[in-house]
């Protein structure tokens, strides 16, 4: 019976060791988001992040008196339910593998991080997207206006790469100084992390199952989103780091790891809108093409700069990184602001012709619009592979 | 042959590897660059940009701290 025991703790031990002593790969990742993500399109609407935060910065403003159009309270309003969850996904993963610790970085850091963080807003909000439902849930749905964010996303990256680089020639001392942490684990201690880590989540199970009782569509947003956060940190699932490494190391991994995700979720997503479950419209933006390029680009920059996009920076803020938790704050401060002062004047004034929702099916069909897509995609796996091979356009 | 050590703890990516790259145009064929970084993402980075580069990669190990410790042999 002892043996029989002791086996069997090793088991599990050997079972938890699996999931939390090393990073997943980063493909294997990208498959499970694309399920969490049909799973979502299933429940109510496909994973987007940058509304979510949004209503964070709705919901201050709107608590200290000033009026501010908002989605939703900020614990009715599915997207910013996925938010705050995914931050606390990450934070249970973190704790899990012992990798959380509050790492402080140097000011100038810190200051790249808010203001990085504030460009990404702009981007967000002037081009209706950002990199989760602009690209990631944007080329499943089949939407051209996804494609036009993309590029912008990858022009806004190689600028933001160029001045990174430039910084840390010219002015190095802007990422220089000093840098502390706390409660990280180390040797002998952090013994309490993974111990939370389990608190995290079942605190996390209790929340969804509670809102079963008025809302089965928040309940499942609840627990799908503590599935991204503990998913995007095992797995570093990073859409910056697809979109800046061809111009950095050249290293290809990142960016195949993102094309299998949307690979993946447009399965599902073309099934779920040719079969009728849910409008084929939806996330289908009216972005094309103007907002989209503009959009893009400036969000493109600010990712690559605060080091993160939206969830990407959730994800790390879930980890302790100060820096992402500045470009969180950043975001959530400015976008309400962005939306009444540039965004909404600056697309109310648009030609309608310049900014379409244009769904690709409704003009080549569905068959011809997954061949499209797919083509790109490969055309976008050739050009990383050979890129990493010649290093053409790899800064190193 | 010179021995440098660059500190990039307290910085996430890509901040040690840009510093990495930045201070490997000063260093010569046999020279060695030790890094210490406390960035998760620092030992994937460091591997993928010494298989571009054709640097070697001698070690990339962690403290138990969260801290690695890389050198690389120019």
């Amino acid at each position: 019976m002892a043996e029989s025991g002791l086996k069997k703790k090793g088991i599990l031990a050997e079972l938890f060791s699996t999931f939390f002593s090393k990073s997943w790969p980063m493909w294997v990742g990208g498959i499970l988001l694309a399920v969490g993500n049909i799973s979502l399109f299933i429940v109510l609407k496909p994973w987007g992040a940058s509304g979510g935060i949004k209503n964070w910065g709705d919901s201050l403003y709107n608590s200290i008196g000033m009026d501010l159009s908002t989605m939703g309270p900020l614990l009715k309003f599915p997207y910013s339910v996925l938010c705050i969850m995914t931050l606390v996904g990450a934070l249970a993963g973190a704790l899990l593998s012992k990798q959380f610790g509050l790492r402080f970085p140097p000011p100038g850091e810190l200051l790249k991080g808010f203001l990085g963080g504030i460009i990404m807003a702009i981007g967000a909000m002037v081009g209706v997207s950002c990199t989760i439902g602009g690209f990631l849930s944007g080329w499943p749905a089949l939407s051209m206006g996804a494609v036009v964010y993309a590029l912008g996303l990858t022009l806004g990256t190689w600028i933001a790469v160029k001045y990174l680089l430039f910084e840390i020639e010219k002015m190095p001392k802007l990422s220089s100084g000093k840098t502390s942490s706390f409660l990280t684990a180390g040797k002998g201690r952090g013994g309490w992390q993974p111990i939370l880590g389990v608190l995290v989540i079942i605190g996390g199970l209790i929340i969804a199952f509670n809102y079963t009782g008025s809302s089965s569509v928040l309940a499942w947003y609840t627990a799908i989103g503590i599935f991204f956060g503990l998913v995007c940190q095992r797995s570093r699932f990073c859409i910056v780091r697809a979109l800046r490494e061809p111009f950095m190391s050249g290293d290809s991994k990142p960016a195949v790891a993102v094309m299998v995700s949307i690979l993946a979720t447009m399965f599902g997503f073309v099934v779920i809108k040719f079969m009728g479950l849910r409008p084929a419209m939806m996330w289908v933006w009216p972005h094309f093409w103007v907002p989209a390029i503009i959009g893009g680009t400036i969000f493109g920059i600010g990712m690559t700069i605060s080091g993160g996009c939206v969830v990407g920076s959730l994800w790390r803020a879930g980890e302790g990184h100060v820096k992402l938790i500045a470009a969180l704050i950043g975001f959530a401060l400015s976008a309400p602001l962005v939306v009444k002062y540039i965004s909404k004047p600056f697309l109310e004034g648009l030609p309608e012709n310049l900014k379409q929702q244009v769904f690709l099916p409704d003009h080549i069909g569905y068959g011809a619009s997954v061949g499209v897509f797919v083509l790109l995609i490969l055309l976008w796996y050739v050009f990383v592979k050979w890129n990493e091979r010649t290093g053409k356009f790899s800064a190193f | 042959m010179a021995a440098i050590v660059l500190d990039t703890l307290g910085l996430k990516c890509p901040q040690p590897i840009l510093k990495m790259a930045i201070k490997a145009k000063e260093l010569q064929p046999g020279d060695s660059l030790e890094i210490l970084a406390d960035c998760p993402s620092f030992p994937v980075d460091v591997k993928a940009w010494c298989d571009r580069t054709g640097k070697v990669l001698l070690f990339c190990s962690d403290d138990g701290t969260g801290k690695f410790s890389a050198q690389v042999q120019f």
